[in-house]
């Protein structure tokens, strides 16, 4: 299991704290860092320049959104974002993205609500194809790449023979291919982890062979059913997990000493909850779990707080069990001293990281 | 006035082709340095779905270099806004500002290039419209806790941006060329006009704009005006005309005639297909408005725009095919041999004048 971190900066954030422990996680070999995307008050609104930022000062760490939400403008402007970060971190960018979490946002970005998994399927297969083919055209029902593509639904490349313009008449032509440029470093296209809202999306990631993300706050049941319904979607495409990732976001703080872990953790993880608990409302429904769970429950069956021992059984039998992957930590929570965060990390690095990988 | 470096476009053209990794890190190589030399920032350039990998997304890469610089402002010149969703062009600025602690400069353009546009969803037609209303969300986005916009283009309810900006207020330009469209649009809005230059240089632009700022009732000395220009600055005038000749005119004849981006008509109505004597010897040896040469050759040439009340000179060193060591030369002896005389002036006005507004 490959070990990451997971951030939401929101308006009161520190930003350099933020990358001065993306750093230090780079030094100590973990593997990813995941920002959040959220237009509100818990999270930053655009990640894209905090990963270029990230990128640019790390080496190996992998660096990507969590839930970039694809739908709410036009995905080709997201396209061309990842693939210059691609280019800037050489290679390392994951792009996470999302269907789509709070009605509100997409109100405010004039996209209808309820075309969101309609559109969401379409904008991941634009991206796949202007990230790994060379001259392309794409006709969906939502999205038409470039504006006046003709023919069949679907994606073309340019034909081996087109009509010959002159060059200096190519400015004043109205194509129908473009190719996106720069092209990302990776080869065919970085890596996709669609979140798993829903159990449409879920199957949908399972039956195109997009990798799987899990966000914090929903019980290890519900984790495991979401995983055996990707599971059997992967299978009826004849697909194996050997190609795709299977991440899980949790809340995460850690200690050498169990009882200093869970003082320290437990008043950040109920601020967290009480940031969240107003946020979950009845379009979140296939997303969130905030609703109609206790505190205590959430705490116990979400969170994960403690020293190396309460840790790793659980982390193992997820491991082993659910067959997660790749475990994205959020280490920094409300409240937290920077430095309790820093020595969370560095003890994830050490203790847990080896043992996870193994 | 303040001396940009830029602006950069991450080109990679078929004669001189590089990889694209390496050039975003000689980027910040180029930052840092520009830094050392004592320029006020560095500005880059965007189009997008250009054969040489033109760079597409600005804030992602100033938000890089941010990171490596300190003092240097992060200058977007120009960022085509109406291929960019204006909400989101705001989200990132607020976010790319608090990153660097308040460095961004936002210079939004319109754009021309048809493929562009379609590229981004986006019908060219009435592109100006849409970049006014976007300016506005953008503007509006940035300096009110809660906006409302009601526009054609562009609609817009009650929508606050939490993450605010770390400057009071971010610094806008409209970065547009000479047409008297955009010089009206811009003074009859009191936005601050970044121009290109026509073939004197600029001074008539800049006269225009304080002209139709006054009919429309914008006070100009509140105004702010930037320019930007071609120099090169060598240490003899025979080593920069055939570095012009063999390189830039070149990398000018692929890049924007070489289109049909310039929509020169021969006197039959017909596309003409090559660059006429007379604009090529312009585009070479028009040394008003693009000198280049010896650093005093060069002092000569930007001289009267000491006299137009610039507030940001974005000077331009760098073309498609051109080293990184040849533009950091040039920049080092600009930045030694010619921006002193800049710097001195903005001194002097200020003493004179007293302080600025």
């Amino acid at each position: 299991m490959r070990v990451g971190l997971l951030y939401s900066l929101g308006p009161d954030c520190n930003y350099d704290v933020a990358l001065e422990q993306i750093e230090e996680a780079d030094r100590l070999g973990l593997n990813s860092v995941l920002f959040e995307e959220h237009h509100g008050d818990l999270g930053c609104p655009a990640i894209m320049p905090l990963i270029a930022a990230a990128a640019s000062r790390t080496k190996t760490i992998r660096v990507g959104s969590s839930n970039r939400q694809l739908c709410l403008e036009y995905p080709i402007n997201g396209a061309e974002d990842y693939a210059v970060i691609d280019q800037i971190s050489r290679g390392r960018v994951v792009a996470g993205v999302s269907a789509g979490e709070r009605e509100q946002e997409f109100q405010a970005a004039g996209v209808p609500w309820s075309e969101r998994e309609g559109r969401f399927g379409e904008a991941l297969e634009l991206l796949r194809t202007v990230w790994s083919q060379s001259n392309v055209s794409f006709v969906g029902e939502h999205y038409r790449f470039p504006l006046h593509a003709q023919g069949e639904p679907g994606w073309q490349r340019e034909p081996y023979k087109p009509p010959f313009v002159d060059q200096w008449r190519r400015g004043q032509i109205i194509p129908e291919h473009l190719p996106l440029l720069p092209q990302p470093l990776q080869w065919p296209h970085p890596p996709m982890w669609v979140n798993a809202t829903s159990e449409a999306i879920i199957q949908l990631a399972g039956s195109k062979g997009y990798s799987l993300l899990i966000s914090p706050l929903e019980t290890e049941t519900e984790v495991r059913a979401k995983i055996d319904l990707y599971d059997r979607a992967l299978g009826q495409a004849g697909r194996d997990r050997n190609e795709v990732e299977v991440a899980l976001c949790r809340e995460l703080f850690m200690d050498t000493d169990g009882d200093v872990a869970r003082d320290r953790a437990l008043p950040a993880l109920r601020s967290r909850i009480e940031q969240l608990r107003p946020q979950a409302g009845e379009d979140q429904s296939g997303l969130a779990v905030i609703r109609g769970l206790s505190d205590e429950e959430l705490l116990n069956q979400c969170a994960l707080y403690g020293n190396h021992d309460d840790l790793l059984p659980r982390l193992l039998s997820l491991k082993a069990e659910a067959g997660i992957n790749h475990l994205i930590c959020r280490t920094s929570l409300p409240g937290l001293n920077p430095l309790d965060v820093m020595h969370s990390i560095r003890l994830i690095a050490s203790s847990l990281h080896s043992r996870l990988q193994a | 006035m303040e001396v940009v470096l830029g602006p950069f476009g991450m080109q990679s053209p078929h004669p001189y082709r590089r990889s694209h990794a390496d050039m975003y890190e000689d980027l910040i190589t180029t930052a840092q340095k520009a830094e050392e030399f004592g320029y006020d920032g560095i500005a880059l350039t965007e189009h997008s779905f250009w054969y040489d990998g033109y760079c597409p997304s600005l804030q992602p890469t100033l938000a890089s270099v941010a990171q490596h610089t300190s003092r240097i402002k992060l200058v977007t010149g120009a960022l085509l806004l109406p291929q960019h969703d204006p909400l989101k062009v705001a989200e990132e600025a607020a976010v790319l500002d608090r990153l660097s602690h308040g460095r961004l400069v936002l210079g939004l353009g319109v754009g021309y290039r048809p493929e562009e546009f379609h590229g981004h969803g986006v019908e060219i037609g009435r592109m100006g419209a849409r970049f006014l209303e976007a300016y506005e969300v953008v503007r509006r986005a940035l300096t009110q806790e809660t906006f409302s916009y009601e526009g054609e283009f562009y609609q817009y309810h009650n929508v606050s941006l939490k993450t605010r900006p770390w400057q009071q207020e971010i610094p806008m330009w409209v970065c547009a060329g000479f047409t008297e469209w955009s010089i009206k649009a811009a003074a009859r809005r009191g936005w601050s006009y970044c121009t290109t230059g026509d073939m004197d240089g600029g001074g008539a632009i800049f006269q225009r704009y304080d002209e139709f700022a006054e009919s429309f009732g914008h006070p100009p000395e509140k105004l702010k005006r930037a320019l930007f220009r071609d120099v090169f600055v060598m240490p003899t005038q025979e080593e920069a005309d055939i570095i012009m000749e063999q390189d830039y005119w070149a990398a000018m004849n692929d890049q924007f005639f070489g289109f049909g981006f310039l929509r020169e008509k021969n006197p039959d109505g017909s596309q003409m297909t090559e660059v006429p004597p007379p604009m090529k010897e312009m585009m070479l040896n028009n040394r008003l408005a693009r000198p280049r040469g010896t650093p005093a050759m060069v002092r000569e040439h930007l001289a009267p725009i000491l006299d137009w009340n610039i507030d940001m000179l974005i000077a331009r060193m760098n073309w498609a095919n051109f080293t990184l060591e040849r533009g950091l030369r040039s920049a080092e002896v600009f930045a030694r041999d010619v921006m002193p005389m800049l710097r001195q002036t903005t001194v002097e006005k200020q003493t004179f004048e007293g302080p600025a507004q």
